[in-house]
Formats: C-alpha cells, sequence, structure tokens
C-alpha cells in the first residue's frame, strides 16, 4: 500500500454546507403561505355569499346565515284507517320543505392545497485509486570469437574458439489500492389536508341536526 | 361541482352535484329511498352562490 493517499472527502462536512432551510422550507412555506391566503379568500366568500350582513339598533354588524329551501320526499307508513287496525298500513309519499343554511352545500374545505410533497436526496460519493507497476529488464549478451592459425615448417595448426554469455534478469511489481465511501441523505416532508376548523364543523352539525324533520301530531 | 349533505331522514351521506341542483335534479338516499331537491324559490340563490364560488376556486388555482 503506498505511504501517503489523499484523503476522502468528508461526508458530514458535504451535508453541512447544504441549505436545507432553502431546499426544503421554502417549497414548504410557498405552499403554507397559499393556503393562508386561500384561508382569507374563504372566509371572504363565506361571509359575502352565505351570510347576510345586518346591522342591529345598537349599530353593530350582525352576520345572518343565508337559507335555502329544500324539499324532502320520503316514504311515510300510515295506517289506511285507524279505526280499522287489521288493514295493511300503506306507504305515503310526503313531501316536507325545511330550510338549509347555503353554507352547508358548498364544498368549501376543497378550497386548500391538499397535498404537499418534498422530496430531496443527495448522494455524496468519494474514492481513491492508486496503480503502481514497475518493471525491470535487464538483459546482457556477450559473443566473441577468435581464429589464429600456427605454422612452422610443414607443420600448422589452426585453432578456432568461441566464448559466448547470456544472461538476462527481469522484475515485476504491481500494486493496487482503492478506496471509497459513499453516503446518502434523504428527506421527506409531507403535509396533508387540514380538516375544516372546529368551529366551523360545530356550525354545520348544529345546523345538519337542525333539519330532521318533525312530525307533527295528528288531530285527534 | 361535487359535494354531500346528511339525509335529514337517516342521516346518511347523500352525493350532490351543485350544478345538477340548480338544474332541477333530485338526489336520492341510498339508505332510506327519500328523495333531496332544491326548492324553486332558491335556485336563483344557489346558482349565483355556484357562479361566485367557482371564480374563487379558479383563482386559488391560477
Amino acid at each position: 500500500m503506498p505511504s501517503a493517499q489523499p484523503p476522502l472527502v468528508g461526508m458530514a462536512e458535504q451535508f453541512t454546507g447544504l441549505p436545507m432551510g432553502d431546499l426544503i422550507g421554502a417549497p414548504l412555506m410557498a405552499a403554507a403561505k397559499a393556503n393562508s391566503a386561500m384561508a382569507a379568500t374563504q372566509t371572504k366568500f363565506l361571509l359575502d355569499t352565505c351570510f347576510a350582513k345586518e346591522e342591529t339598533s345598537d349599530g353593530k354588524e350582525n352576520y345572518k346565515p343565508v337559507l335555502i329551501k329544500m324539499t324532502l320526499t320520503r316514504g311515510v307508513l300510515v295506517p289506511v284507517d285507524p279505526d280499522k287496525p287489521e288493514q295493511e298500513p300503506k306507504i305515503e309519499q310526503v313531501e316536507t320543505t325545511f330550510d338549509l343554511p347555503l353554507l352547508t352545500v358548498l364544498p368549501l374545505n376543497s378550497l386548500a392545497v391538499d397535498d404537499v410533497s418534498i422530496g430531496f436526496d443527495m448522494e455524496v460519493k468519494s474514492s481513491f485509486s492508486e496503480s503502481t507497476n514497475e518493471k525491470t529488464e535487464e538483459a546482457l549478451s556477450a559473443k566473441s570469437s577468435f581464429s589464429t592459425k600456427v605454422g612452422y615448417g610443414v607443420f600448422s595448426a589452426e585453432v578456432t574458439g568461441s566464448v559466448s554469455y547470456d544472461s538476462s534478469s527481469s522484475s515485476s511489481h504491481d500494486t493496487h489500492y482503492e478506496k471509497s465511501n459513499s453516503a446518502q441523505y434523504s428527506v421527506k416532508v409531507h403535509a396533508g389536508q387540514i380538516q375544516l376548523p372546529k368551529g366551523v364543523t360545530t356550525i354545520i352539525t348544529a345546523f345538519t341536526n337542525s333539519i330532521s324533520p318533525i312530525e307533527m301530531p295528528t288531530a285527534a | 361541482m361535487l359535494t354531500q349533505i346528511n339525509c335529514p331522514n337517516c342521516q346518511s351521506p347523500i352525493p350532490i352535484d351543485l350544478k345538477g341542483l340548480v338544474g332541477g335534479e333530485s338526489f336520492h338516499c341510498k339508505c332510506c329511498q327519500a328523495k333531496l331537491s332544491l326548492s324553486e324559490d332558491s335556485t336563483d340563490v344557489v346558482s349565483s352562490a355556484v357562479t361566485s364560488f367557482e371564480k374563487v376556486a379558479q383563482q386559488a388555482k391560477g
């Protein structure tokens, strides 16, 4: 392993430098502002359309709900003749007219940001790789030859000879070093639609409960 | 534009299309078969409210 390697990047530093407030908070704030603006518009619409403003004798403003007339037709079981209990009762269609606040028929809670989802994924990868390849080759070759003639009178001789030398050496050095690190940071923010305020729900429930038909007692 | 009103007879929710209601349509309760409709006297009030509501909803989207 090589003695000195460059250091890998610090993961914590990479994430610390991110403007998380802007990345995640900004879209969420924009959605919240939009919701707030819509709530204000909704309140204004509610007061202007669903309520009639009237001034009281002492100069105060009084909001009275605008009422609409609805017709309910339902089957009511009635005896054919009260004096003849043995007779089969019959179902009679009864029409009831009742007042209903306009407020209760409008889908007010549809004026809101119903879903905000912010997904933020960041992946930091750092890696270091080093490869060393060393190869040494050495070759030595020597060749020598000689030839000589020696003669004296009738004698003669020829001497030949050769010398050769061959040598080779090689060495190889292979080093591979690798290191890596990675980190992933995932943030998910979810904001769902909130229900209507409890006060509005209570008013609507009170209005709704008050529209139940009431049976008038028959004259004796 | 869909909304719902609880049936005055059995309290089951009756899904209502407001434009249909203004147009004279009747809506039946699936539970007790009661029929709910808008009285002619109130057609103008509801129609005006629906138009205003649509404008507000359009502004909210835009």
